[in-house]
């Protein structure tokens, strides 16, 4: 019984080895197959095609990992996301959809399946990422902001998707399609929640990246970044649900920080 | 041989035989690998023992908080109700059994009458969770309700805030309801009382009360707090009858490593109470009414390591308890009686699809409440080890071929002072959709 004691008491010198010892940074594609298996392959399917079992009763459909093709970035439309991006994604999960936080499952594990999922598709093989876009300081949240951002609003045509209220209800709505030719509807800006998060930052991203494999375009080229902080304020005016920076960011960041 | 010694070695062999023909009910619920769409292995670490994930799930309210829990976010056509059911062959050899023909070991073997878990548990609304289940149908035994409680999760939008009220399994270093084992031999510590105690309150065993439970994300620091009416006592009457609480709180580590991929350390305790005297009618006690409750207590640690990936990890659990039985609950005994004991759990996840395990139960009396009973008698140690082969698992159902061995022993409480050992081998298919 005394060494029993004594073997529970020890525990937390043995929790502390791994911190001692080396560690490997990079994810380890074997190992990630395996937590891919045991976490993943329902939805996203054995050949990482999004055609698990579970794929066909849910919408939006899982992600198809072959065409190297990324909703969530921090790096410009059309690019790879960075390997941090991927991290946010598993870690965080997607609210509203079946995609959930895989917080608990640890560090390890989901950079050693992000390292899997890279196999799926050759680009991966012949592309680098690019950077991530920098986002700069964001303004304080005001009734003017909102009220600028409401005309960046009608200006983008926003409207035409997710309607002039924000309820995802535009004209368009119901003719929309993803790049695999699967229905999808624009988001009902007004539930306080977005995918990929509810902050400044997490909007701003977004509008400018874009979520490729989807209808909605990056506007990098078309709105500047003052009028992207403008409208999201004004998709933050839509819910109390969203933070709201009123006092607004001393510095800028990047996304995917 | 003395009649009281056949008596009580004849309950003895009767309780374990009853046990053994019973493998314990599990929690194991595909509803929720419907719902979501994932797969057993998502939650657990092998079925039904529950991974990091499937405890972050569990504490959440069987929530995964990103809008999709809520029934009327669900497909219509889900309903949250799971059926588990294990047909088996089961073997088993009692030694030392006193009979007509002298001392005997009782050697049975068959097809077991199985019953059935009738898993239902989910979301009544956001942050409103539920788990019933109803057990047995059997033509014999009837059906018991194992488990019906209701969960008000995350309240005041804080995930140390959770309370849930009705009749739960408090919160174990392992679960005793989601065993690897089939058998019902092990986990010796949870029902353990001091040699000749009345009291029969099994932490293993669901309790009626309410739970306070607190946790951060991911769970990695737990506590919980249960209080209860103790469970099988024959009853009280004080205003709350036989009460019982119940303590457990962890730590955990998640390394970034390939070698060791967590760790946790936790604490638990229980206090539990038992009437020792009743209102008699025609001299016989009458359920409900009794008094002079008596205290008996086990506190102890728990430690865990998961080594190699944490995907398919082995896992190590070890568990030491203390524990004390006021001498009021044991006849003729002049002082308490106490005992040390726990286990040693191993369980290796080969692939996502084989799982080896095995586990040592040994617990000791330290002190006999009454003097000059031989220190052993009642030590009680237990060995089982086993493979489950999980043939197939989808998000909708799995079925395992599950073989085990397990043997137990009980010192002392035979004819002239001898062991009674209990063996079991186990064969059969466990499924559940």
């Amino acid at each position: 019984m005394k060494k029993a004691l004594w073997a529970l008491l020890a525990f937390p010198l043995l929790a502390l080895a791994p911190a001692i010892g080396s560690e490997e940074p990079a994810g380890d594609t074997a190992r990630g197959k395996v937590v891919y298996e045991r976490y993943c392959l329902s939805c996203h399917g054995d050949l990482g095609n999004g055609a698990g079992e579970f794929a066909e009763h849910i919408t939006p459909k899982p992600r198809d990992y072959r065409q190297g093709t990324f909703k969530w970035r921090s790096t410009p439309s059309g690019s790879l996301p960075l390997d941090a991006d991927l991290e946010k994604t598993v870690r965080d999960g997607i609210y509203g959809t079946y995609m959930p936080s895989w917080y608990p499952i640890g560090t390890r594990n989901r950079r050693d399946v992000i390292a899997y999922i890279k196999t799926f598709s050759p680009r991966w093989q012949t592309e680098k990422p690019q950077p991530a876009i920098v986002i700069p300081a964001e303004p304080a949240y005001t009734e003017e902001s909102v009220k600028r951002g409401h005309a960046v609003y009608e200006k983008s045509n926003c409207a035409q998707c997710h309607g002039l209220t924000g309820l995802g209800d535009g004209p368009s709505a119901h003719e929309l399609k993803d790049d695999w030719g699967n229905p999808i509807v624009p988001y009902d800006l007004t539930q306080g929640h977005i995918k990929c998060g509810d902050t400044g930052p997490d909007i701003y991203r977004v509008f400018i990246t874009g979520l490729n494999g989807t209808p909605m375009p990056s506007y990098v080229d078309s709105i500047s970044p003052e009028e992207a902080w403008d409208l999201v304020h004004f998709i933050q005016s839509l819910s109390d649900l969203y933070p709201k920076n009123v006092a607004g960011s001393a510095s800028a960041g990047k996304a995917g920080k | 041989m003395s009649r009281r010694a056949k008596v009580v070695s004849t309950g003895w062999a009767a309780v374990l035989l009853a046990g053994l023909l019973s493998p314990p009910s599990a929690t194991a619920i595909p509803a929720f690998a419907r719902k979501y769409g994932l797969r057993c292995t998502a939650c657990h670490e092998a079925w039904p023992v529950l991974n990091d994930f499937g405890r972050a799930f569990r504490d959440n309210g069987y929530q995964m908080l990103l809008g999709k829990d809520d029934p009327v976010t669900t497909n219509p056509g889900y309903w949250p109700v799971s059926i588990r059911i294990t047909p088996h062959y089961e073997f088993d050899e009692v030694t030392n059994q006193p009979t007509d023909q002298g001392t005997k070991s009782l050697r049975t073997g068959s097809f077991a009458t199985v019953g059935i878990d009738l898993l239902t548990a989910g979301t009544l609304f956001k942050n409103v969770s539920f788990l019933v289940v109803p057990t047995g149908f059997t033509s014999g035994d009837g059906v018991t309700l194992e488990s019906a409680w209701v969960r008000f999760d995350n309240l005041f939008g804080s995930s140390w805030l959770n309370l849930k009220v009705g009749r739960h399994e408090v919160d174990l270093p392992l679960s005793a309801h989601r065993p690897w084992n089939l058998s019902s031999t092990g986990y010796l510590i949870y029902s353990f009382h001091a040699n000749g105690s009345a009291s029969i309150f099994d932490m293993g065993e669901n309790q009626r009360g309410i739970e306070y439970m607190g946790h951060d994300r991911g769970s990695l620091n737990r506590v919980s707090f249960s209080v209860f009416n103790v469970e099988e006592s024959p009853g009280s009457r004080n205003v709350f009858d036989t009460p019982g609480f119940y303590f457990h709180a962890t730590h955990e580590w998640v390394f970034d490593s390939s070698s060791l991929s967590s760790a946790k350390l936790g604490v638990f305790a229980a206090y539990s109470n038992w009437p020792t005297t009743s209102l008699t009618s025609g001299g016989e006690p009458i359920l409900g009414t009794g008094g002079n409750l008596e205290p008996s207590s086990k506190y102890g640690l728990e430690g865990h390591l998961w080594f190699g990936p944490a995907a398919t990890p082995v896992h190590a659990a070890l568990v030491f308890a203390h524990g004390d039985d006021a001498k009021e609950l044991i006849p003729n005994a002049t002082r308490s009686g106490t005992f040390n004991g726990g286990f040693l759990q191993l369980g290796w996840s080969v692939n996502l699809k084989t799982l080896l395990f095995g586990r040592y139960d040994l617990v000791a009396n330290s002190r006999q409440g009454v003097v000059g009973t031989p220190t052993s008698q009642g030590d009680e140690d237990a060995y089982t080890f086993g493979v489950r082969r999980t043939f197939n698992f989808t998000n909708r159902a799995e079925y395992a071929l599950h073989v085990e061995y397990s043997s137990q022993r009980t010192k002392g409480t035979a004819a002239n002072g001898l062991d009674v050992r209990t063996n079991t081998y186990f064969v059969g298919i466990d499924f559940a959709y």
